[in-house]
């Protein structure tokens, strides 16, 4: 097929087609090659993944409903997987490797496109990052035609199920559109004990409240609770636009608010109860610096949280300044940041800091 | 041995799962069989009675003592520093994993285990392991999720999930299997009936579901396991029924639970009580009409006068929501005419009017036996005119239908009434052309 072709169209599921495949198959199936036969298992398992988009459409599509045709898509994909492994061993006919390879591409490509309008942004990002494992490419260039949505066709009782047809690019481009809607945030909490980490809580406190960023927040919340209750120092949750705050009844944990923009790359987010101050060592009032940190404008240089800062100058300042600064937690100040440390980075380069301090220190910023 | 054993358990009722097990054991066994003899120091040495003890248990469906080996294993392994690894600690993990869940099954109120723990969890251990035989431990697998999430009143989304899942996994293995077989040979017809046992449980679990709607894939996907089997006709009804109401499954569901109840002469009220929660479910009004008449004719076939009053109910409210079917307004009137007959016989000529009025006001294929009931309940309270009336429009409507015996009730109660109120000559005039037209 032509990649520039554009191939939308639709494709009638007939329960009487489905009676003759079915049928078909069967009868031939004794004079079948077992490459042939394994090609047509991994379709199936292919076929039966799209069939979930019908109930991934239009309204009232509940969490549960979700929850429950996700868990489905993942262990179909799954299935394939295990297949796509196995085959990799034992056929050595490189044809029919390769269409395994991209019916599984496919597959994982399906489970992005469903885990996306399933609001589980992140599963979808991962599910794509599986496809460009498999071909190798980015799938924009792919010639193939991919199921995109599907919805009951005229017949009563649902006897038909009419899908759209959309090339790889118009999907990634879908993908896109979804994956905008959610902003990949990491977060570092190793300087906190189990137990206090165990009490975290994630709230939104801000942003849209229509449904799509309501159900991505949930379903992030499950995650980032998942996630701490597994034990880890440093995960990634996907989360929907909007300020959020995490805090906890243990009286030990800082409250930390972050505000998350659309488009957005969001440096680490550091939970740790301890803090810092910064103070200026600049005589120059031109180049008073502007700082933020987790998205949100910092007021008061005193009992810092630990983590990224942006940094802006004042419009008239001249002087280079460092674009980001990172402050860790460290026992020792490894470096003081003095205007000639700076010299070295290139003009129009940005300037990245990475400062170590300790708990309750000041740091001044020589600059 | 398991080879004449009759299995007592649901899954391992069928002889191919049982055989599949029987492999499994006998492979391993012969495994051992050709092992040099160990040290008796040596752990595997020590491992190894507890092992076949436990295998030996299994197979007689002992379960207690299945569970016992299988416990004394681990907690050997685990003393010895041994990791949970190797396809025997797998056959062992399974074997006490199944057997812990028929004891569960028997007495969950005196389970001394951690169900997630000891039954799920050995058994998803093992298969990380062991993944030979996928029909049958999937089965069991998939049926202990599954008898849990129905000790819980099907109120757990996650268990549902997965009993869903690994019972179609088995499904798919045993497709696979057979993928040679022939479609109407006896293996592929004891899978068939495996795909239907599925969609049984997907029906009971889809009845309770948060999410009903899910099944309208699941389900479908099962019948198409299961086309060009014997029970064809019965995948493609089920195929459909899933989309009953615009795919409102939960109603497709219990619709058919209801009629495969009916069907199975079940306990009357039990039916009622389904097809009911079917009628409550439905969103499209045809759909619950369609109901409701097949309510009033299932109810109008049971012996009782209660039923035959509840199908003129059941009909009332079929023709309320759908009044231009025909179907539902044969079905109504005839309930009527039922019910209005048996007061009449029963000497309660007011019910037997106001029915037999009820069942005239519509017209309906069949109607001739309402207006012949209510001109004789309205000669019996001396209304002559409309009895008149009513018994000609019988008689009429009936000549047009039937001869002979089959028209002669209405002819007779025409001439009858006729008498009764003093017409005789006209009344045998119509005596006169009934004879003189052969019949």
């Amino acid at each position: 097929m032509s990649r520039t072709k554009s191939r939308r169209f639709a494709i009638i599921a007939f329960l009487a087609l489905g009676l003759g495949l079915f049928s078909g198959v069967t009868v031939n199936a004794g004079n079948v090659d077992p490459v042939e036969r394994e090609l047509g298992f991994v379709a199936e398992l292919y076929r039966a993944i799209t069939g979930y988009h019908v109930l991934l459409q239009g309204d009232g599509v509940t969490r549960d409903m979700v929850a429950a045709a996700l868990y489905d898509v993942e262990r179909y994909v799954e299935e394939l997987d295990g297949r796509y492994a196995t085959n990799k061993l034992f056929i050595e006919d490189h044809a029919a490797m390769e269409e395994i390879t991209q019916t599984v591409a496919k597959a994982h490509l399906q489970a992005a496109l469903l885990h996306a309008k399933g609001v589980d942004l992140e599963g979808s990002i991962s599910q794509y990052e599986k496809v460009i494992d498999l071909l190798g490419y980015n799938p924009v260039d792919w010639e193939e035609s991919i199921a995109r949505s599907a919805v009951p066709g005229m017949l009563p009782g649902v006897s038909e199920i009419v899908f759209e047809m959309a090339s790889p690019r118009e999907v990634v481009e879908d993908l896109k559109r979804f994956w905008a809607a959610g902003v990949v945030t990491r977060f570092k909490v190793e300087e906190y004990g189990s137990a206090s980490r165990q009490a975290f809580k994630i709230e939104r406190i801000g942003g849209r409240k229509d449904p799509f960023s309501e159900a991505a927040f949930a379903l992030a919340s499950e995650r980032f609770s998942e996630r701490i209750a597994e034990g880890l120092e440093e995960f990634r949750v996907v989360l929907p636009p909007g300020r959020y705050r995490v805090s906890a009844a243990d009286p030990t944990v800082e409250t930390l608010e972050v505000a998350l923009s659309r488009g957005g790359v969001p440096d680490p987010i550091v939970l740790n109860p301890n803090t810092f101050n910064f103070e200026f060592a600049s005589p120059d009032e031109k180049c008073a610096l502007t700082m933020t940190i987790n998205g949100l404008t910092v007021k008061n240089f005193q009992g810092l949280s630990y983590g990224t800062y942006r940094v802006r100058s004042a419009p008239g300042c001249t002087r280079r300044i460092p674009d980001k600064i990172t402050v860790e937690q460290n026992s020792e100040v490894s470096l003081r940041t003095e205007p000639e440390r700076l010299d070295y980075v290139k003009e129009g380069q940005p300037i990245f800091l990475f400062i170590t301090t300790p708990p309750g220190s000041t740091y001044t910023l020589r600059m | 041995m398991i080879r004449n054993r009759r299995p007592t358990h649901d899954l391992a009722r069928h002889r191919v799962a049982t055989l599949s097990l029987a492999l499994v054991l006998t492979a391993v066994g012969a495994t051992v069989a050709t092992t040099p003899v160990q040290a008796e120091e040596e752990p595997s040495a020590m491992l190894e009675p507890m092992r076949l003890q436990a295998v030996s248990a299994y197979n007689e469906r002992n379960w207690q003592a299945a569970s016992e080996a299988a416990d004394a294993f681990v907690a050997a392994l685990d003393a010895e520093g041994l990791p949970h690894a190797g396809p025997k600690f797998a056959l062992v993990s399974f074997i006490g994993g199944h057997a812990r869940f028929e004891l569960w099954k028997a007495d969950p109120g005196t389970f001394p285990y951690d169900f997630d723990r000891d039954v799920l969890g050995a058994m998803h251990e093992s298969l990380e392991i062991l993944q030979d035989d996928p029909f049958f431990k999937h089965n069991i697998l998939g049926t202990a999720y599954y008898e849990k999430l129905k000790h819980e009143h099907y109120r757990n989304p996650e268990l549902e999930n997965k009993a869903n899942w690994h019972l179609y996994k088995a499904l798919l293995a045993r497709a696979e299997e057979l993928v040679d077989a022939p479609r109407d040979g006896e293996d592929f017809t004891s899978f068939a009936k495996y795909v239907l046992l599925y969609i049984n449980r997907a029906f009971e679990i889809a009845r309770y579901s948060t999410v009903p709607k899910i099944y309208l894939v699941r389900v479908r996907e099962a019948c198409r396991l299961g086309f060009g089997s014997k029970y064809d006709d019965r995948f493609a009804q089920l195929y459909e029924v899933v989309g009953f109401d615009d795919g409102n499954v939960r109603a497709g569901v219990l619709w058919q639970t209801g009629l495969d109840k009916m069907n199975s002469e079940g306990e009357p009220e039990e039916v009622l009580e389904v097809f009911s929660e079917a009628a409550q479910v439905t969103r499209g009004y045809k759909e619950r009409a369609e109901i409701y008449r097949q309510m009033a004719d299932y109810s109008s076939r049971l012996d009782g006068h209660g039923y035959k009053l509840r199908a003129v109910e059941f009909g009332r409210m079929a023709f309320k929501l759908d009044p231009t079917n025909k179907d539902i307004q044969v079905q109504y009137g005839t309930s009527l005419h039922v019910v209005s007959y048996a007061h009449y016989n029963a000497g309660r000529f007011e019910e037997s009017l106001k029915s037999a009025k009820e069942s005239t006001s519509f017209e309906w294929d069949g109607d001739e036996v309402a207006y012949f009931d209510l001109s004789r309940s309205e000669a019996n309270f001396g209304n002559k005119i409309s009895a008149l009336v009513h018994a000609e429009k019988a008689y009429d409507k009936a000549r047009r239908k039937y001869t002979g015996g089959e028209l002669q009730p209405f002819f007779q109660n025409y001439v009858n009434i006729l008498r009764q109120f003093g017409l005789s000559a006209k009344a045998s005039q119509i005596e006169a052309e009934f004879q003189g037209s052969g019949q």
